[in-house]
């Protein structure tokens, strides 16, 4: 009989305490180096003992005003120190959007409006098998324009949409901080597929009569990522700026983007994306820091433009018979994979452990110099952060992450979560997770967080967070009323 | 001695860290390149004429009113227009249409643009700021990585789409522009600025959306900006100070500019009868911010002084309210790029600052030669300056904008060296300014005039 398995067992036990072993050993390693200068140092003191000590100090010949010079130096050179950092920046909360129960699109009703709008069955067809591929429940919501038969994409019900989700989304994180509109300094709003004139944020500065000297921007046409390219600005800006609040908005109208033609990779987004809003306020004042929930670390940013594969991969335009849609590119993921390379390329070094990059650097140089065939080495990333939010894009963007990330199920229950119980609600779904991890209890003082998203153009965009405070379980927000029922197990097809 | 020394240190070190907070404020306009659209899309007020003509839905009252305010508006017939107008499709713009009208300005722009700036060795993987503000058209992926695209742009390049911001779009991609000098180090920016007419045409019966088709043209500006104090040698102008102003908490001021659906369901710009207020009250709340960061101490003094003193002539005697003193801008601010919005903004804005006919014939030229080209227009007008041989060093101008939301936007520029490039206006600054702006085919259509 074979013994195989048994050794295999021990052996792999092993190899995982070693490996805890070298990780604690390099991550610590300035403060083991301490242990034995420290022994020496009062070993020493030991054997010269007292009398000598004194003597010592008397033969540097100190007097007072040596005493005062260097201790005003020290002060000095810590103000120096303290003012040319970099302001912090706090998330003091956010709020995000709870679509009414008169919204919701069970499968159901998306097919039988389906079938009743288009004439093509091959069409109905389609859309059917991509609902039941794509990992969305029941639950998921459309604007009120979009259940009428047709669809009534008009300018006005856009805008009604617009003022509905932005509006209760403002108005909860005003309820939750007790923020006072005179008081936002700074105001951007994203929404890539509806940018009226005057702007969305000129319709929010106008609903809650903000100050005048307001510096507000409205971003567009910037796909999923654009809510961490938003946070990316408003970082810029409040460490221009002292002593100042944004209000970040990140948002997708889909009243306007309704595809009503027979193009197979615009109709897509018909299946995917739901309605949905985020408010988020950021501050860098000092007295906020006490009651933030995060702090800002590092937002990066990755354009694939430059190359046309990865420009075309999401693609807004007109088909053969003059309706618009955006055609997604079969190739989205793996230029959704490039495009993550390329981005943990750059945070990897900022936020992994010295003993993942040690291990990385090792690699790397044992492959140029020793051998090619070596594999090559992918940081482990569960190493720097407690929770992921990636942006629910689709079912298969997730599975995607998942597997270049080795991560577990749990670390990906959020995004999966998220994309069943609110589909893609495009910029806004980052949010939508970190609220999950917040309602299940699980954000802990000190536990870092990474959000992802990727966009048309094509971007990565990633934002590192550090907890500043353990989050109570939220009363309400999206998750309040169903957060007991999950997670659920969401099917490979959901039979229609 | 060695404490001395220390101490020494300790001062240089925060002299230091006041320096460079103080020299990262700066941004300096390296060089700039108006559009100038191929002759084919020139629109004279004949050809509006026949647009007009065509449109079924229009009656003989609209003919007039329209013809009217061609004639009137001060525009010349030397103006712009998308291909798809031109072509008489106007009604039937595709998305394409859209992307083409997109492309023929950021191609011609940047090209230019990067052709100029090799020779300061600024190549477009350079760049490290993009800033693309299009009012009315924003396509995904954005035109900002349609640039990206286009000129091979790095990977960390931050690029930002502006979209729904208005005629005064340019400045606010300045602010933005600025506000990230600030906290980047060495940072290489470029801003484009346009506007999209061929998918925004009204084709409806509406009076107050069909002004908007009347004015606006086609245009655009590419900026290539730095903070870099060694291209300050090469740069055009410096930045002083820039405020912005949104008035948009009045319901009045947000609703007076907007895109709105007529009672047919076509999409249109609506153009309120409360515009010239709004513009008025953002237009003070604006200066009276911006003027103390840029008017000397002495004639601020001064215009305190004459103030309470007329207040108190006023207390002294019942009668009527004291009418406004008079500020002097010329005493800090020597040229006046003013938004060509049309004949009656330019009017106005000049009357209320006391501005000669000199100081305003570069933005009612502008208007007569490129129309309002919305974002882009204060470009033209400041190239026109520069076309004239008025920029000199040390020379200060002030840009005024308004803008849909309402919002008032201005800033201040200083002129490092003296200028003489003739840009856009090449071709005809020696024709400007003409004897008459009067419309020709006044005669033609001057019956259209007559009250009945």
């Amino acid at each position: 009989m074979p013994m195989a398995p048994l050794p295999q067992f021990s052996s792999s036990v092993k190899l995982k305490y070693v490996k805890l072993g070298y990780q604690y050993l390099v991550n610590n390693f300035l403060s083991l180096l301490l242990l034995p200068v420290m022994a020496a140092v009062s070993l020493e003191l030991v054997h010269r003992g007292p009398g000598e000590m004194v003597e010592l100090w008397e033969s540097l010949r100190v007097d007072l005003i040596h005493v005062m010079c260097y201790l005003f130096a020290i002060v000095f050179v810590s103000t120096v120190y303290f003012m040319s950092r970099p302001r912090p920046v706090y998330l003091v909360d956010y709020a995000c959007f709870k679509p009414p129960a008169t919204c919701r699109v069970p499968f159901s009703t998306f097919m039988e409006h389906a079938r009743l709008i288009y004439p093509n069955e091959k069409s109905v067809r389609f859309q059917m098998r991509i609902l039941e591929r794509s990992g969305l429940g029941e639950e998921t919501c459309l604007p009120p324009a979009n259940h009428y038969l047709p669809p009534k994409p008009t300018m006005e019900a856009s805008r009604d949409e617009a003022q509905l989700v932005i509006f209760s989304a403002i108005d909860d994180l005003v309820r939750k901080t007790g923020l006072k509109p005179k008081d936002i300094d700074i105001l951007i709003v994203n929404c890539s597929l509806f940018s009226p004139t005057p702007s969305l944020s000129a319709m929010i500065i106008n609903k809650y009569k903000l100050r005048s000297n307001i510096r507000s921007f409205n971003l567009s046409g910037m796909g999923c990522s654009a809510g961490l390219i938003s946070i990316d600005l408003a970082r810029d800006l409040l460490q221009a700026h002292p002593s100042s609040k944004a209000l970040v908005i990140s948002t997708e109208i889909i009243t306007p983007n309704f595809y009503p033609g027979n193009e197979r990779a615009m109709l897509l987004p018909n299946c995917l994306f739901r309605m949905g809003a985020a408010a988020i306020l950021l501050s860098n004042r000092r007295r906020d820091a006490r009651r933030a929930k995060y702090r800002l670390v590092h937002v990066l940013r990755t354009h694939k433009g430059a190359e046309d594969r990865a420009y075309r991969c999401v693609y807004q335009e007109e088909d053969s018979e003059g309706n618009s849609g955006i055609n997604l590119s079969k190739d989205l993921m793996s230029i959704a994979g490039d495009a993550l390379k390329s981005n943990i390329t750059t945070l990897g070094p900022l936020v992994l452990p010295m003993s993942e990059q040690l291990l990385f650097f090792l690699t790397l140089v044992g492959r140029k110099v020793i051998n090619p065939k070596w594999k090559p080495y992918i940081p482990d990333f569960k190493q720097a952060f407690e929770h992921f939010c990636i942006h629910a894009g689709g079912r298969a963007v997730i599975d995607e992450l998942q597997k270049n990330l080795d991560l577990s199920a749990e670390h990906v229950e959020a995004s999966r979560m998220t994309l069943h119980r609110f589909g893609n609600t495009s910029s806004s779904s980052l949010w939508y997770e970190l609220n999950y991890i917040e309602s299940k209890g699980r954000m802990r003082r000190g536990d870092r967080l990474w959000q992802i998203a990727f966009g048309s153009g094509f971007k990565c965009n990633s934002a590192v967070w550090k907890c500043m405070r353990t989050v109570k379980t939220p009363v309400d927000g999206p998750w309040a009323n169903c957060i007991h029922r999950y997670p659920v197990h969401i099917p490979e097809v959901v039979k229609l | 001695m060695a404490s001395a020394f220390m101490l020494f240190y300790c001062f240089l070190n925060i002299a230091w860290v006041v320096f460079r907070r103080w020299r990262d404020r700066r941004c300096y306009l390296v060089d700039y390149v108006c559009f100038k659209p191929s002759d084919d899309r020139k629109i004279s007020t004949e050809f509006s004429g026949k647009i007009v003509e065509r449109n079924r839905r229009l009656g003989f009252p609209e003919y007039k009113f329209l013809l009217k305010v061609i004639v009137n508006s001060g525009i010349g017939e030397e103006t712009y227009g998308p291909m798809n107008i031109v072509e008489g499709r106007e009604e039937s713009c595709t998305f394409s249409d859209g992307l083409a009208e997109m492309d023929s300005c950021l191609d011609s722009t940047l090209d230019e643009l990067f052709k100029r700036a090799a020779a300061s060795g600024v190549t477009p993987r350079d760049v490290d700021v993009l800033v693309v503000n299009v009012s009315m058209f924003a396509p995904a992926p954005s035109l900002a990585s349609r640039i990206v695209r286009r000129y091979g742009m790095r990977e960390d390049v931050k690029a930002f789409n502006l979209a729904g911001m208005g005629c005064s779009g340019s400045l606010i991609s300045l602010d933005l522009v600025w506000n990230v000098f600030q906290v980047r180090g060495k940072t290489t920016a470029v801003v484009l600025t346009s506007e999209s007419i061929g998918p925004n045409w009204y084709c409806g019966r509406d009076k107050s959306m069909m002004l908007g088709n009347c004015l606006f043209r086609s245009g655009g500006c590419a900026m290539l900006l730095s903070n870099d104090p060694a291209m300050r040698r090469r740069s055009k102008m410096s930045l002083r100070s820039l405020v912005r102003t949104h008035i948009g908490a009045n319901d009045d001021a947000h609703n007076c500019a907007a895109q709105l659906e007529d009672d047919e369901g076509l999409v249109g710009f609506f153009l309120g009868k409360d515009l010239p207020k709004a513009a008025v009250r953002s237009f003070t709340d604006n200066l009276q911010r911006l003027l103390p960061k840029v008017l000397p101490t002495r004639e601020l003094i001064l215009f305190a002084a004459r103030t309470a003193k007329q207040r108190l002539k006023w207390l002294n005697k019942a009668g009527a309210a004291p009418a406004a003193t008079r500020i002097n801008f010329k005493s800090g601010i020597d040229h006046f790029c003013l938004h060509p919005g049309g004949a009656a903004v330019i009017e106005g804005v000049g009357r209320n600052m006391g501005l000669s006919a000199y100081e305003l014939e570069p933005s009612r030229m502008t208007l007569h030669r490129w129309g309002n080209t919305s974002a882009s227009s204060l470009w033209y007008v400041l190239a026109y300056m520069e076309a004239k041989r008025r920029l000199r060093k040390r020379h200060r101008v002030l840009m005024v904008t308004f803008g849909a939301g309402f919002k008032c936007n201005s800033c201040v520029w200083e002129v490092e060296r003296d200028l003489d490039d003739e840009g856009a206006w090449e071709d005809c600054i020696h024709s400007y300014p003409p004897k008459t702006l009067a419309n020709p085919y006044f005669e033609k259509y001057g019956w259209i005039n007559d009250e009945q």
